[in-house]
């Protein structure tokens, strides 16, 4: 990625909360249509009708409203009282028609997007793009040889149209909307995302990227992904989410549904840096066929809230998942995230690495759950959970939750707990570091075995942002 | 304890929920209570089982059934019968009365013993608690006095019935204190038997507890240790065995309050054919156990088929002022390489399986210092 | 009849590939015979198909202890005639003192039905003082087999046992590796002294490194699961000097016949 973007990128990355970035703030973009209020049928029709939807996606949609008015509030969330679901607004259709050239967006969102470096990673390192602004997706584009070996990439509205059957097989299959309450209410709500489909043996050698933006205060994203990896195909998916910084907070509540055939291998990067006013709430699930393979990395830093529990369902033999987490909480915020794997099958392996860091009155929580069910012979899993606390005040609390109902499987669940130690400090600044230069140094060592997960681009990017980050520590500790 | 009190305890039973959240989407309870509702109107139990004799030949000091027996009580012990007498720590004060079967307890036990040992002194004593054929309560309050040392074995004993019985132990551990004990928790598979055995340590106060569990049709017991004091200690090792046809849920907990205070939990399990056990053990480190350490260890073998081992070991981390806080499970069966290797030392696959069990059974420690047999708690 | 340990023109099988393709070789009582040969060449399969593993399928040729077939018989089985085999690198097992293994392994040698009961003190501080010769400590022995043991500390538990259980023929999977030279020279010591003791030794190792110390009385160079060449201690000199890429070009292939 060419310097400037890095920069850019950057820039966007560690403080969502530098308006200047975004020169139109002072005069918000006017938006075309803004839904807002009572959740109700109603609204939910209006949403199925603007987006001209077929009747089975409207129906969908209304069974998906039911639930979520029957379902009860999920009792373990914190903090989620919060969130005034009827003062938010629910569908935000920005001014801008759905294009595959970045020359017809409105001048300020071409410019904002030039600003992120996204067209010029798009030409250099990318499969294709998405980007989501507000509740629609305005750009969506791939490379030519890859539309010719039938690869699709669209939103999720647009395949609805073109592809009803495809879609229909998957969506709200991997992760049904019964599964909880907001799950439901992403279910009623859903709008903007990705539809991924790549063909079998298809291999998609560069990584295709979604990019999500909330545009203005008050708002609920509900974004959808949607990734289907035909038989033996290949394909990278990453999801970059920002946010900038607005008096009020937002609501995201997303969803990814993965969905891998035999023999095929899914990853899914996650690097999400809302801005600190952001209640972030994500459902992602994906299912695992025959020799498949489903690899999550998520990299969560900004928001007030976040929680996110990648899951995988090996569903086939010989299936296998990774999952990667990595939470930083500085400052007065909530990480609650954890991987859950369900092993189903026999011969699935999964392995699942989470690193917290909490500083300043952080909160990390680790939930997750590796479940081997009856017939998952010679099943194997392997959970790792590293909490780094830099301070009294802040937290880590880890509730692993190993489940084991087939003989032949082998679980194995370690985590530790540190405290950035003085004799350490000591050390480093004996050797003529600062405190700070100190700390961030035992971060970054902290996280080095993930950064290695990450394209290079973006762990160039992580690598200095998490240096900002911890610029200010010796202030504060 | 009053009369009103019972009664009101008696209105929360439909009141309280058995718990308040769900413990995972997945497997949503670890405890079946299912089984502990459907034998909560038995009805009170007229005999008590007799301990069998591997356990009787310990000559319990204070016995609990239907009544509550006292015989050659070490001079420095102070006995009060809680079931005629007022007790001078009111029962459920440590635990409180949250749910549902706290209160259950509450309101139905029918044995109770207030048990002090003296500042200053020295004691060993023998408590047993077994069942009868329907229901029994039993609650025990012991009191270790300042710089009081107590060796204490605490068996609970069910013997065969569909009944319930349920057992509340309420330690307080006075500053200074020691308390060794070693606990035996043995429930025959047609039991159920909800237990709990809670602690709490003031400042420089130590325990040192090696408990063997074999549960019945559902056991469900509940050690939390409560670090209250500053330097209080705790080193807590449980062997658990679910047998054939049993179930158990175990949770061995250790809560820091006091700065500078340690635990150790580690607990291993073995589940045998038909058998289901859970696991958990929880550290938490309040935020003002500043520079506290805490380690949980819970490591499940499956030796049979069809067989549910769970290890849930937790962590709760409310200040980074830690030293250390670290936790390790596992759920295993045994490997191909282990086969070979104890073959190649001439022991037979069945042979290693026995080991094994002989080792879960002996890894706290209980089963020594009881001389039980592993074929004495099958 | 034959004394010792017999491995006859034996091809061995693992997981459907051919690794060993014709081996023959004795141990004899009294006597050290080293198996030396780069990686891969089958050295550990020839040891774990002694020993009777599963996976580890004979194709065709005999293994026999004194003239007898043990071929058919279980792991166990050996190992109560008395084979034993230290492992490269023995798993942990946890819930399994390493003291409760090699009760129960005497116990089973002497017939006894209860695994765990002690039934001669003496062989408990046997136990102990070896082990302290060994520079093991008692804390060890009385945890479970092999977990949170060091790479030296496994080498010299597995040597332990050999002593205790006081096998005829000693099967040893590169005892050297990780250790220190005080560690060799001290395993060295006890291979000279269970040769000396009339056991048969088979020692297999990747390097020349203990022959320093113990001298074999026959060496076994394996490539590509063949003999290559078999010999005197010189032998051993010369894959020092000269490495198995020598060996090779003159044994294997016949192209280099001067040294």
């Amino acid at each position: 990625m060419a310097e400037q973007a890095v920069k850019i990128r950057e820039d966007i990355l560690k403080g969502a909360d530098s308006p200047e970035i975004l020169g139109w703030l002072d005069k918000p973009p006017r938006a075309e249509v803004e839904l807002k209020g009572k959740i109700t049928r109603s609204l939910v029709e209006e949403i199925s009708r603007i987006k001209k939807e077929p009747d089975w996606m409207r129906r969908l949609r209304l069974r998906s409203l039911e639930l979520f008015y029957k379902l009860p509030m999920p009792r373990w969330l914190t903090g989620i009282e919060e969130i005034d679901l009827d003062a938010l607004s629910h569908y935000v259709k920005p001014e801008a028609e759905f294009t595959q050239d970045w020359e017809d967006l409105p001048d300020y969102m071409r410019k904002y997007y030039e600003k992120l470096g996204l067209p010029e990673l798009e030409a250099k390192f990318l499969s294709g793009l998405v980007a989501v602004y507000d509740s629609e997706t305005v750009y969506a584009r791939m490379k030519e040889y890859l539309k010719k070996k039938g690869v699709i990439v669209l939103p999720l509205e647009e395949a609805v149209q073109k592809y009803p059957d495809l879609v229909k097989k998957y969506f709200l299959k991997v992760f049904p909307p019964a599964d909880h309450k907001f799950a439901a209410l992403h279910g009623a709500l859903w709008s903007g995302g990705t539809f991924i489909y790549v063909p079998p043996g298809v291999k998609v050698r560069e990584p295709i990227e979604s990019f999500f933006l909330i545009g203005r205060q008050g708002e609920g994203q509900f974004e959808h992904s949607l990734i289907v990896a035909d038989e033996g195909s290949y394909v990278h998916w990453i999801e970059g989410c920002s946010a900038p910084r607005f008096v009020g907070y937002s609501f995201h509540n997303g969803m990814v549904e993965a969905y891998a055939h035999k023999n095929a291998t899914i990853k899914i990067t996650t690097i999400q840096n809302w801005s600190r006013n952001v209640i972030n709430f994500n459902n992602k699930r994906g299912i695992a066929e025959e020799g498949a393979r489903i690899d999550w990395v998520e990299g969560s830093i900004g928001s007030k809230m976040t929680y996110v529990y990648p899951s995988t369902i090996l569903k086939g033999p010989y299936s296998s998942t990774r999952s990667v987490v990595v939470t930083l909480s500085k400052g007065p915020y909530l990480k609650d995230s954890g991987s859950k794997v369900i092993h189903v099958a026999p011969h699935t392996r999964s392995k699942i690495i989470n690193k917290s860091i909490s500083a300043d009155g952080g909160v990390n929580v680790y939930r997750g759950i590796v479940r081997i069910l009856k017939g998952a012979k010679n099943a194997s899993a392997h959970v790792e959970c590293d909490s780094l606390i830099l301070d009294g005040k802040s937290k880590a609390h880890t509730f692993p939750h190993n489940q084991v109902d087939e003989p032949t499987a082998y679980v194995s669940h370690e985590a530790k707990t540190g405290r950035l130690s003085e004799q350490q400090l000591f050390y480093l600044t004996s050797r003529g570091l600062t405190d700070d230069e100190a700390k961030s140094l035992i971060v970054l060592g902290f996280l080095d075995e993930i950064m290695g997960e990450l394209p290079v681009e973006y762990a160039n990017v992580l690598h200095k942002v998490i240096q900002l980050e911890f610029s200010e520590l010796g202030a504060v500790g | 304890m009053s009369a009103q009190a019972r009664e009101r305890y008696k209105s929360l039973i439909d009141q309280l929920p058995f718990q308040y959240l769900a413990d995972t989407p997945t497997v949503r309870y670890y405890t079946d209570w299912s089984v502990f509702e459907s034998r909560m109107d038995k009805g009170y139990a007229y005999n008590e089982h007799p301990l069998p004799p591997q356990l009787a030949r310990h000559n319990p000091n204070i016995l609990l059934g239907t009544a509550l027996r006292l015989s050659n009580l070490p001079s420095q012990v102070e006995v009060i019968d809680i079931s005629r007498e007022e007790s001078p720590v009111e029962p459920m004060s440590l635990v409180g009365v949250t749910t549902k079967m706290h209160a259950y307890h509450a309101y139905m036990w029918t044995t109770g013993a207030y048990i002090r040992v003296n500042p200053g002194e020295e004691a060993s004593l023998v408590v047993a608690s077994t069942g009868g054929d329907g229901y029994l309560g039993h609650h025990i309050i012991l009191e270790i006095g300042r710089g009081a040392r107590l060796d204490l074995k605490l068996l609970d004993y069910a013997g065969s019935s569909d009944a319930l019985k349920t057992l509340v132990v309420e330690v307080i551990a006075r500053e200074d204190s020691r308390l060794d004990a070693t606990y035996l928790t043995l429930h025959h598979p047609s039991h159920a038997v909800y237990k709990i055995l809670h602690a709490r340590l003031y400042e420089g106060a130590q325990v040192e507890a090696r408990g063997l569990t074999a549960g019945g049709a559902m056991t469900r017991y509940e050690e939390t240790y409560i670090l209250e004091g500053r330097r209080s200690r705790l080193d807590a090792r449980a062997s658990n065995v679910a047998r054939s046809s049993t179930k158990t849920d175990f949770l061995l907990n250790a809560i820091h309050r006091g700065p500078e205070s340690e635990g150790f939990i580690s607990a291993r399990g073995v589940v045998l054919t038909n058998g289901y056990l859970a696991q958990r053990g929880l550290a938490k480190i309040d935020a003002e156990a500043q520079w506290a350490s805490s380690e949980v260890e819970s490591h499940v073998t499956i030796l049979g088929e069809p067989a549910r081992g769970y290890a849930i070991p937790m962590l709760e981390i409310h200040s980074g002022d830690v030293v250390k806080a670290n936790h390790e499970a596992s759920v295993t069966t045994i490997q191909e390489d282990h086969v070979f290797y104890m073959r190649s030392r001439g022991l037979s696959r069945e042979e290693l399986e026995k080991l094994m069990i002989t080792g879960i059974i002996e890894y706290s420690g209980a089963a020594g210092k009881l001389g039980l047999e592993p074929t004495d708690i099958f | 009849m034959s004394k010792g340990l017999e491995v006859v023109d034996l091809h061995v099988n693992v997981h459907g590939k051919k690794v060993l393709k014709g081996v023959t070789l004795n141990v004899g009582y009294g006597t050290i015979h080293a198996i030396m040969g780069p990686n891969g060449s089958g050295k550990s399969t020839l040891a774990y198909t002694i020993m009777g593993r599963e996976g580890y399928e004979v194709e065709r040729g005999d293994i026999r202890l004194d003239g007898e077939s043990i071929l058919d018989l279980p792991t166990e089985e050996r190992a109560l005639k008395g084979l034993f085999m230290a492992l490269q690198d023995p798993p942990q097992i946890p819930g399994v003192r390493l003291t409760t293994l090699m009760i129960a392994a005497l116990n089973k040698r002497q017939g006894s039905s209860d695994l765990t009961r002690v039934r001669d003190p003496k062989i408990v501080r046997r136990m102990y003082s070896l082990a302290e010769e060994l520079g093991l400590s008692r804390d060890l022995l009385q945890r479970e087999i092999n977990v949170g043991f060091s790479g030296g500390e496994k080498k010299r538990s597995e040597l332990l046992q050999a002593l205790i259980l006081e096998p005829r023929i000693i099967i040893l999977d590169e005892p050297d590796s990780g250790l220190d030279v005080d560690g060799v020279r001290k395993v060295s010591e006890y291979l000279v002294n269970l040769k000396e003791q009339g056991r048969g030794v088979m020692l297999i190792t990747h390097y020349a490194r203990m022959f320093k110390y113990v001298k074999p009385d026959m060496v076994t160079v394996l490539i590509d699961g063949r003999v290559a060449v078999q010999g005197g201690p010189e032998l051993a000199d010369l894959v020092e000097e000269r490495g198995y890429a020598y060996i090779r070009r003159r044994y294997v292939e016949g192209k280099d016949s001067t040294i």
